[in-house]
């Protein structure tokens, strides 16, 4: 689970500390610094396991406006059964504008011990049972992390155990626009965008059919009249299709492209439910409910809280949306401003004597 | 099922929820939670009846039920249900059949720790702290007393549940009267 993030001299977060629960939604108007926050978890997930160079993740421009320091600072805090694991990268920016940004340090402790240090151009491992390592030379442009194949060496478990959480974290944004309507291959993934839905959904056919089961019933109660997914090849590609059927009994089929836009926004969300949910995983959705139809915002709620306290896994939700805000308002709530251009986010504190919902006291500038 | 099947639940909690959502679930296609507030209480809970009330009376062809819930705490089950219908304004009418009330007494933890098994628990006690350490402990969830809802009481069982937790055996009879509305 996601204890803490921190981070310093990224966008609008400066010094900015944020602690999580199971189950949290964060408030505030727009360009408060909320999907600032997903962003950090999306770069170090992206920079750690995906291997994609520090520069395309932290560019120059990152960097707060007005801070003038040249470092930036990022930390987490993840509890796993056994203990926390602290992760800290400090990223070094270059004086000239033509020089890219590099890792000054990274390093990974699980309990305050050391599993892995790298600065001035070097690596440093350390065993499960706290004794040294290999040390040798490593490029600063990249993490070294992203080379540890899980489950790794038995020596360095503990490590390979942060990277495997750290690999858990999943941004979900469907765009209905973006989606691809074929899959060519099985993809483990969803894009933040769930474009690459066809694909994912052919992942979990294979290799997680109960969870294709699970997120079929879930679209027969939210879509009306939907019976099941399907696939059609045509060449090397399959053609993903609904098939739907009417209250006499006839089946139609339609292709992902025929859907209404919040008809697949919604499959994209029951399917990151469904596919993604489990113990270690953090869920980031950012404003889920876009497209959605009103009747259909709770319902998706009550399966991801289902969901999560069924298989553990922790969610992060962004949303202006009055249904998200009043369903979840006994939830970990979190209020997101920036009263000096800093970004400050603190546990929201409802006026319980209102008689006003939570959406009420929002909508109506309380904060 | 009817088509649009639904019941709207208005609670104080989230523990309120995982016990009674999973059991409307059953009969009701779509089971909304009414909107809550942190420290909102019996007091949000309250405040909020009279215009579902009206909803329930406005929309009587509608396939839509009500089971409002509020913790009996130190008031107990005849206060609250007194509570309870003055504020949804209650007369007697043929449309308050669908619209139900469970005091969980003293609160929901009660209810839940007699489900999963618990038999030493009365009306009278606070189990809040101790419900927490035996979820900490997985002995006992909210889902499992949901399931445990609908297992057939031995005749001992029930005359005993009777006794030692009548707000229980009220909630459970005003529970079946939603889901014979909800079966019709």
């Amino acid at each position: 689970m996601l204890k803490r993030i921190f981070a310093d001299n990224f966008r609008a977060l400066v010094n900015f500390e944020f602690r999580p629960g199971p189950l949290s939604l964060l408030l505030g108007g727009n360009g408060s610094g909320k999907t600032s926050v997903f962003e950090v978890l999306g770069g170090l997930h992206d920079l750690i396991v995906i291997g994609q160079p520090v520069d395309e993740l932290f560019a120059p421009f990152t960097r707060t406006r007005w801070d003038t320091r040249d470092v930036q600072r990022f930390e987490l805090d993840l509890q796993s059964r056994g203990g926390t694991y602290r992760y800290a990268l400090e990223v070094q920016h270059p004086d000239e504008p033509q020089g890219k940004p590099i890792i000054r340090s990274e390093t990974v402790t699980f309990d305050g011990n050391l599993l892995y240090r790298f600065s001035a151009g070097e690596v440093q491992l350390f065993h499960d049972d706290e004794t040294a390592g290999p040390v040798f030379p490593f490029r600063p442009d990249r993490s070294f992390l992203v080379n540890l194949d899980p489950p790794g060496s038995k020596l360095i478990a503990r490590l390979a155990g942060f990277k495997k959480l750290v690999t858990g974290f999943r941004l979900v944004q469907p765009n209905p626009f973006g989606m691809e309507y074929s899959s060519s291959q099985d993809q483990a993934f969803l894009k933040r965008n769930g474009s690459n839905f066809p694909s994912f959904f052919s992942y979990l056919n294979s290799e997680h059919p109960e969870a294709r089961t699970e997120l079929e019933r879930r679209l027969t109660d939210a879509l009306p009249g939907f019976r099941n997914l399907l696939f059609r090849r045509l060449g090397d590609a399959k053609h993903l299709l609904a098939a739907f059927s009417d209250e006499m009994g006839s089946s139609f089929a339609y292709g992902l492209s025929e859907l209404s836009e919040g008809q697949r926004v919604l499959t994209v969300l029951y399917a990151a439910v469904c596919g993604l949910v489990h113990e270690g995983e953090v869920l980031c959705f950012d404003e889920p409910d876009n497209f959605v139809a009103l009747a259909e915002i709770q319902p998706w709620l009550q399966v991801l809280r289902d969901t999560l306290e069924a298989r553990g896994g922790q969610a992060m939700i962004i949303s202006h949306h009055p249904e998200v805000m009043d369903y979840l308002a006994l939830d970990s709530l979190w209020w997101f401003e920036r009263p000096s251009g800093l970004v400050v986010a603190k546990p929201y504190e409802a006026d319980a004597a209102s008689p006003l919902k939570l959406s009420e006291l929002v909508a109506r500038g309380a904060t | 099922m009817q088509k649009n099947l639904r019941c709207l639940l208005l609670c104080e909690d989230i523990e309120q929820e995982r016990l009674l959502r999973p059991i409307l679930e059953r009969r009701f296609r779509r089971v909304y939670v009414e909107p809550r507030k942190p420290h909102g209480g019996v007091s949000f809970v309250l405040q909020r009846i009279e215009r579902l009330a009206a909803y329930i009376r406005q929309h009587q062809q509608e396939a839509v039920g009500l089971l409002v819930v509020v913790d009996g705490d130190t008031a107990g089950l005849r206060r609250r249900l007194e509570e309870i219908r003055a504020s949804a304004g209650f007369t007697g009418a043929e449309w308050e059949r669908k619209i139900a009330q469970c005091v969980p007494s003293r609160t929901i933890e009660t209810w839940i720790m007699w489900l999963c098994g618990e038999r030493e628990v009365d009306e009278q006690t606070e189990y809040k702290a101790a419900f927490r350490r035996k979820v900490e402990q997985g002995t006992m969830s909210s889902r499992k007393a949901a399931e445990a809802w609908f297992v057939q009481l031995s005749p001992k069982e029930q005359q005993f549940e009777e006794e030692r937790l009548p707000a229980l055996a009220h909630g459970r009879k005003e529970v079946a009267r939603l889901e014979q509305f909800a079966e019709r």
